[in-house]
């Protein structure tokens, strides 16, 4: 059904942020590697779901896709074009084709506008509707789509509940109907019978704009649910990607089966003896440790994982795995 | 001391309103539960349910405009002899001034965010100490000992130096296993934690769980583990209360809730999370919104959203009933039992 091409490719995306000092002149004194080297694939209808745990540098890497941090290096190829470097003026019409959804509806939607003016912006800018008049019926038809009502209009954010919130929010990024949707933790921020609502309405929308998804989320048994396609964050780096049964019925890296071990399942009777928790903290990404960065919490560590870091291995067609354990 | 079956804490038709200009908000009606020692239960409902309004009511920590508008909140306690009925003490009843002897001696409660339940300016050994002298009655040499041996507990490394440290200088889980050895410190029957977890990373989260369940084995103690989180709940609860618009749904416990589930709103609940442990196709989201509580209908709260709701919900609320053994709903509809499933719950 959908078809094989692919829409982005992020090839060695790296995000650095200078760490500055000095009293009189301000000098570059490190690099906080927030985001170093990471590639994936995103094709029409598919999605694919980025997870790690908090300071990983998911959303770092989510907001160097769009250029609102510019990449420290690696390429963003979109429909085959370069992206990465040309100039602002030039991005404009891939700001179109590429949209982003932020966790909290509340901070991310303008409190002095109406709903209305609100979706209105995009469309008058981006040129897709000539006049005022023709802008209104579009946006009203974006109103139905993402399950709210016409008449919703002339009210103010403040006038809506968090799940409707985040409806806006989501009416607005397909607004300029792009083909591919960043979203940075969209459900996060709501209950859970609003959750699979908006997780059921980006499915519904996913058909109809033919987009590729990139869902950016902690929560492991959402990303299962929506991912086709799953990269497993720690520090920066992918260290295991795969298809999503892959990930979560055959994980390889030891940080991955801890991740899925640590996450609780709304089943009592599968309540785990916790093997695989690990203990400790994640290292600070400033000053991250020599050789494969997850050593320090490793229980499987030998001499070579001090000396270098793995390289990101294939074990099958489907999978891939940064871990000395599965070295060829 | 108590018999095993003797409950610590029977709450019983716990109201707490907040009258506002605009009206009553009736964040807590009706609330009945009871918790016995060496017992984990968990409440579950999402936002605006009702369910941290519940702790802060039993723990005394209704202020102006909230008042509790009716209900019973019987504690097992040795404090305050003279004014019990039965070997139990209304909380309810008492006095703000006297409660300092109940809350933190005899009832904790742990909060969701520990960056905002410590305070930014004061060492660790400050505020650990402080809880300890005052209520423990012992000098500052002795507080220190017991903060050691508290933080050596819920697994802090280095204790002695951490002492020293303000909350800034550690990690989220690090405050939180603080928050959580304050809360321990003197030996509480009661242990509530309001959403202790939401604001850690899973491996930490983990970590904290597996802590507060061995503690709770340790102290023997009673806990109240609120949550909206369902895998969470199922993680560590005992029994389960499902609140919904400051309800009581549901009651039972775990292998019933999650396994025999007849509340429509539990059903619906429970079939629209994702889960991780198995490929679902499709989520069956419950339409519509959340209730907003302010003067509601003295209706089922779920009624607008329910799937069952017959001509009898559209009259009046039903009330909580105990249908089978220690399984309690309120519900005029509620789905059929699943009668083979009901046999290996834990009792």
């Amino acid at each position: 059904m959908a078809e094989n091409t692919t829409l982005l490719k992020i090839e060695n995306l790296k995000k650095y942020f200078p760490i500055k000092g000095g009293f009189f002149v301000q000098k570059t004194l490190a690099h906080l590697k927030a985001v170093d080297g990471i590639s994936f694939e995103v094709g029409h209808r598919k999605t694919f779901g980025l997870v790690g745990e908090s300071g990983c540098g998911k959303s770092t890497a989510g907001r160097a896709l769009l250029r609102l941090h510019e990449p420290t290096d690696g390429k963003i190829i979109i429909n085959g074009e370069d992206v990465t470097t040309i100039k602002e003026k030039h991005f404009k019409p891939y700001r179109k084709s590429m949209q982003i959804v932020f966790q909290d509806p509340t901070s991310s939607l303008n409190p002095k506008m109406t709903v209305g003016q609100t979706l209105m912006e995009p469309l008058l800018f981006h040129g897709i509707c000539k006049s005022k008049a023709e802008a209104i019926e579009k946006v009203k038809e974006l109103l139905v789509l993402v399950g709210l009502k016409a008449y919703h209009l002339d009210r103010y954010s403040h006038q809506f509940s968090g799940g409707q919130r985040q409806r806006i929010a989501i009416a607005r990024a397909i607004t300029v109907n792009p083909s591919i949707l960043i979203l940075d933790e969209p459900t996060s921020a709501l209950d859970v019978s609003v959750q699979a609502q908006i997780i059921n309405l980006l499915n519904k929308i996913q058909e109809e704009l033919d987009a590729g998804y990139i869902f950016i989320s902690h929560d492991l048994s959402v990303v299962r649910f929506i991912s086709d396609e799953v990269g497993i964050m720690y520090l920066g780096r992918i260290i295991e990607k795969g298809s999503s049964d892959e990930i979560f019925d055959n994980p390889l890296h030891p940080y991955s089966k801890a991740l899925l071990a640590a996450s609780p399942i709304p089943d009592p009777r599968k309540r785990r003896d916790r093997k695989d928790l690990i203990g400790g903290q994640v290292p600070s990404p400033i000053n991250r440790p020599t050789g494969c960065f997850f050593k320090t919490r490793c229980k499987y560590k030998m001499d070579i994982c001090d000396r270098e870091y793995p390289s990101f291995d294939k074990v099958s067609s489907e999978h891939f795995v940064a871990c000395h354990l599965f070295d060829k | 001391m108590f018999l095993l079956s003797e409950p610590i804490l029977i709450v019983d038709g716990l109201r707490t309103y907040f009258e506002q200009a605009e009206g009553t908000v009736k964040a807590v009606d009706e609330v009945s539960f009871t918790l016995k020692k060496n017992e984990i239960m968990g409440i579950v409902g999402e936002t605006g349910s009702g369910k941290s309004v519940t702790v802060k009511t039993i723990t005394g920590l209704i202020k102006h405009p909230g008042r509790i508008a009716g209900g019973k909140i019987l504690f097992k306690t040795n404090e305050f002899q003279n004014k019990q009925e039965n070997g139990y003490l209304d909380l309810a009843k008492l006095k703000e001034e006297n409660f300092t002897k109940i809350r933190g001696n005899h009832i904790s409660i742990i909060f969701q965010d520990p960056m905002t339940s410590l305070n930014p300016i004061l060492t660790i050994k400050k505020q650990m100490v402080e809880t300890i002298c005052y209520h423990q009655g012992v000098d500052e040499e002795k507080a220190v000992e017991i903060a050691v041996e508290m933080l050596r507990k819920v697994g802090l490394p280095n204790p002695e130096e951490r002492l020293n440290n303000y909350p800034f200088e550690l990690s989220g889980g690090q405050r939180q296993r603080v928050v959580i050895a304050i809360g321990i410190s003197c030996n509480p029957e009661i242990l509530i934690a309001d959403e202790p977890t939401t604001a850690l990373d899973v491996t930490v989260q983990a970590q904290i769980l597996e802590l507060m369940k061995d503690l709770q084995k340790e102290f023997e103690s009673g806990v109240i583990f609120i949550t909206h989180d369902l895998a969470v709940i199922a993680e560590m609860a005992d029994k389960v209360m499902i609140m919904y618009g400051g309800r009581t749904m549901e009651y039972s416990d775990v292998f019933t809730v999650f396994e025999n589930p007849l509340h429509p709103y539990t059903h619906a609940l429970l079939s629209c999370i994702p889960r991780m442990d198995i490929k679902q196709d499709k989520l069956e989201p419950i339409q519509g919104q959340p209730p907003t509580m302010l003067n509601a209908p003295a209706l089922c709260p779920f009624l607008p959203r329910c799937s069952r709701k017959i001509d009898k919900c559209l009259k009046e609320i039903p009330p909580l009933v105990e249908i089978s053994n220690d399984h309690f709903l309120r519900c005029y509809n509620p789905h059929k039992s699943i009668q083979n499933k009901n046999n290996g719950g834990e009792k």
